[in-house]
């Protein structure tokens, strides 16, 4: 979002405010914004906000997509790191696709660093979605839930 | 006579080229920037951040904000 002077006269100073919401955001961030001015020398320029949006839970990826093909399979993977100061514990409390993907936890730095590694199960051709939700001990942040969405793609004969 | 003929004529205009007169400086809105970038550190997710670019007119003729898309 951005508020701006309209017309600086000679001499003159003007301002342009920009407003950046972080709900959503982890990590590093960049936003900017086009400013189009009727000085023919510097007609756009461009304005940039940078930071970095702390949150209590990483995430590497809010979901998978998992593509193979009729008879196949394919793993993708997600990183979980601890925001805080504090040991993260992680806990299933719902899959909705085990009849169509696996999942593996992987404790890669005790309290600090998992890995969820999921793997699509060979099946007929046919499009699935649905989720994992992980209980955490972060109050800040109890559920996480990872998005599945996938394709088992018909094989093409030649 | 050619290379003078040549001196003659070419120096003065270099001259004209290389110092316009004071009348013929470029006119109109000149925007000057106090910067272009501003990091705001560290912030907990779910926060509003603001900055205020401040930018002058140090031309002649009024400057206008035509058009400010954020992206």
């Amino acid at each position: 979002m951005a508020s701006y002077d309209k017309a600086i006269p000679p001499g003159g100073e003007g301002r342009i405010t920009l407003r950046v919401r972080t709900k959503g955001y982890q990590g590093k961030i960049y936003k900017s914004a086009k400013v189009n001015t009727n000085d023919p020398r510097l007609n756009v320029v461009r304005l940039r906000i940078k930071g970095f949006v702390k949150v209590p839970i990483y995430l590497s990826a809010r979901g998978v997509y998992l593509r193979a093909n009729e008879g196949g399979s394919v793993s993708k993977s997600v990183e979980i790191k601890a925001g805080l100061d504090r040991p993260l514990t992680l806990k299933p409390i719902g899959f909705s696709v085990g009849d169509r993907v696996s999942y593996r936890i992987e404790e890669v730095e005790k309290g600090k660093r998992f890995k969820i590694h999921f793997t699509s199960l060979p099946g007929p051709p046919q499009n699935y979605k649905g989720f994992l939700k992980l209980k955490t001990n972060y109050p800040e942040k109890p559920k996480i839930t990872i998005k599945i969405r996938g394709q088992i793609a018909k094989n093409v004969k030649r | 006579m050619r290379r003078l003929l040549v001196c003659i004529f070419a120096i003065p205009m270099i001259i004209l080229l290389c110092f316009p007169a004071r009348g013929q400086e470029v006119r109109g809105p000149k925007l000057v920037l106090e910067e272009r970038e501003f990091d705001f550190g560290e912030v907990k997710e779910g926060k509003v951040v603001e900055h205020t670019f401040r930018l002058f007119n140090k031309g002649d003729q009024p400057l206008k904000i035509v058009r400010v898309k954020p992206g």
